[in-house]
């Protein structure tokens, strides 16, 4: 099929890209670009996009770069499917092109450097310039107040209908939710209300908002990797769905995620995963060990992962991810004391990835599988370092995977 | 050859390990490991369980840690002797394994806390958290009246046959109920009630209370 999108989805702008094909339907390959290795400054990629970055696109024979390009594209050839984010008429067409612009040139330039200093400079072995920080928080600040007055008046950007324009906006904020700095969202009642809205979007948590549950992402990366056809039905948890029927008669702890895979019913992440890798054992990659000692071992690993690995690092993604996006600050004591546990934990950890290629042996399974999704949450925090700075740990467990939970091989 | 079970005989995960291999009728000898004078975290035995934690099982050549993961082994590798403990079928398989992990994952980390609290923090010279016992009855309260309801429409957990989601249980639920006066926990629910009068009046448990 034509559509081809290269780039890595934790990069904001190939999310948008992504976001756009999601909510209009439309079938894609995703091809990874490895970015840390360089590979966005390789002759093959430059002739995709000679400014050597991602994303870059191929419907067929057309090549394309620039995000916004891209989207646009998709919204006028592929108009007919799914919703149409460009308009129609000629008034909302034009008010949708405004508030691009507007998202060009006056949210991104405020939040793109603060995101940057904030997530992704220390996955490359920088430290936050606190400075530009602060006088970013300060930009994005007068921008908002300028989206606030707006949005007190309609319910979109555009008008009182979602919009590419919005769409735009999707990537960059979700970062800057997992930051402390979320409270510039959150503090502005209609910013706010719209940020809650346009990320609820079904579309949206496809691409990226299932990954805040890292429990969702432990089955999710389980059926990804096997090939396994699924439907993600999204679970409204700020709405408190979960903790009402008909939730609850799915799993009755109210929790996510829940399963059905025909008559059976299931929760527990680490049980459905298992299931998935028992059930679907001829289908994809094997998970369970390839002879009895590398099933049993796999058990092993499996538990490690619950009681040693999980217990140190969750606490870590709620206190550094999930409480700033809700407007909370990290506990200055908790993450330091957690960090220092998780340590001790990833040095056990290194000696057996010195000894074997992955956790239980030489073969990938569900128990390397399982601690990926809080392990890509901390890659997004200060203490990434404590990952990286473990050579075997990093090697081995490959933390690339796209929001969906498919882990990106290049 | 017989299976080697390193661990106090008193101590929760060997008693869960304990129990399963009773079930399984398999031969094991029990090789206490003397954690109050901190055997567990020398380097003999880090070499068998690297986080100097207890029980470990030596069976042949095979080195196993974390007493779930022994049990799932035992279920499986046994399969065929003694108790069925993990169901017949892939689907049965899934809901023991729910189970499992809501015991993980729901269940332990109260009911832990709480036997620590009221049987080993006076004993190691530590006051008693009257605000974490607290917490933690209320969180176990709220676990166990799922499992009331749970056990209102199946005989056993995992569903009506005996399996490792309930023998996982039978460890710290003993603790509650004989060592930390918190028997109501249990008789206080029907249906928990007369689960509990069930598998813990099963043989295998019994020899694991004599087991030294």
């Amino acid at each position: 099929m034509g559509l081809r999108v290269y780039g890595m989805p934790m990069s904001p702008c190939t999310a948008t890209v992504l976001a756009l094909l999601v909510e209009k339907g439309l079938d894609y390959e995703l091809v990874p670009v490895n970015v840390r290795a360089g590979q966005h400054k390789q002759p093959s990629f430059l002739a995709l996009n000679p400014f050597g970055q991602i994303p870059a696109l191929e419907d067929g024979d057309l090549q394309l770069f620039e995000s916004r390009a891209i989207t646009k594209y998709i919204s006028y050839k592929y108009k007919d499917m799914g919703p149409d984010l460009m308009r129609s008429d000629p008034a909302e067409v034009a008010g949708v092109a405004a508030w691009m612009e507007a998202e060009a040139h006056h949210y991104h330039p405020a939040i793109g450097p603060l995101v940057f200093e904030c997530i992704f400079k220390q996955m490359f072995g920088g430290a936050p310039d606190e400075a530009v920080v602060a006088a970013q928080a300060e930009k994005l600040g007068k921008v908002l107040d300028v989206y606030e007055e707006t949005l007190s008046k309609r319910k979109y950007l555009a008008g009182d209908f979602y919009s590419l324009a919005d769409l735009h906006h999707l990537p960059y904020t979700h970062y800057l939710m997992c930051t402390p700095h979320a409270s510039l969202i959150t503090s502005r009642k209609h910013v706010n209300a719209w940020w809650e809205d346009i990320s609820s979007r079904p579309a949206w948590q496809k691409v990226y908002g299932v990954t805040r549950s890292t429990c969702t992402t432990r089955v999710l990366v389980c059926l990804e990797e096997k090939g396994v056809d699924y439907e993600l039905v999204p679970v409204n948890m700020a709405a408190g769905a979960h903790k009402q029927q008909p939730f609850l008669s799915l799993n009755p702890f109210g929790q996510i995620p829940a399963f059905e895979d025909g008559d059976l019913k299931l929760f527990e992440s680490r049980a459905i995963s298992k299931y998935v890798a028992h059930r679907y054992k001829d289908i994809g990659t094997d998970l369970l060990g390839t002879s009895p000692a590398e099933t049993y071992s796999v058990g092993v690993w499996l538990e490690v992962e619950a009681y040693q690995f999980n217990p140190a690092i969750q606490p870590m993604v709620g206190e550094l991810l999930v409480k700033p996006s809700r407007g909370g600050t990290p506990d200055a004591a908790l993450v330091p004391a957690q960090a220092a546990k998780l340590g001790k934990v990833l040095d056990v950890y290194e000696e057996v990835l010195a000894k074997r290629k992955y956790l239980a042996g030489d073969v990938l399974s569900l128990a390397d599988l399982h601690h990926l999704p809080c392990a890509h949450y901390i890659m997004l925090t200060p203490y990434a370092s404590l990952f990286a700075s473990r050579k075997h740990m990093l090697k081995t467990m490959d933390l690339k995977f796209d929001s969906r939970g498919k882990r990106a091989q290049s | 050859m017989v299976v080697k079970l390193h661990g106090p005989g008193f101590a929760a995960g060997p008693r869960r390990v304990a129990v399963c291999l009773f079930e399984k009728e398999v031969e094991f000898e029990l090789i206490n490991v003397d954690l109050f004078s901190g055997e567990h975290k020398n380097p003999d035995f880090l070499q068998l369980q690297p986080f100097g934690l207890v029980p470990v099982i030596q069976d042949g050549d095979l080195t196993l840690f974390e007493s779930r993961a022994i049990l799932r082994y035992c279920s499986e590798k046994y399969t065929g002797q003694g108790t069925e403990l993990h169901g017949k079928t892939i689907e049965e398989r899934a809901l023991v394994e729910q189970w499992l992990e809501v015991e993980s994952h729901n269940f332990n980390a109260p009911a832990l806390s709480l036997v620590f609290q009221l049987m080993y923090a006076s004993k190691l010279g530590i006051p008693q958290n009257e605000e974490e016992i607290k917490s933690s009855e209320e969180k176990l309260n709220k676990v166990l009246d799922v499992y009331e309801e749970r056990l209102s429409k199946s005989k056993y957990l995992g569903g009506d046959f005996f399996s490792l989601a309930d023998l996982t249980h039978l460890p710290l639920i003993h603790y509650l109920v004989h060592d930390c006066g918190k028997e109501s926990l249990v008789k206080s629910r029907q249906h928990v009630s007369l689960w509990w009068e069930d598998i813990s009046s099963r043989p295998s448990w019994k020899k694991v209370l004599e087991l030294k």
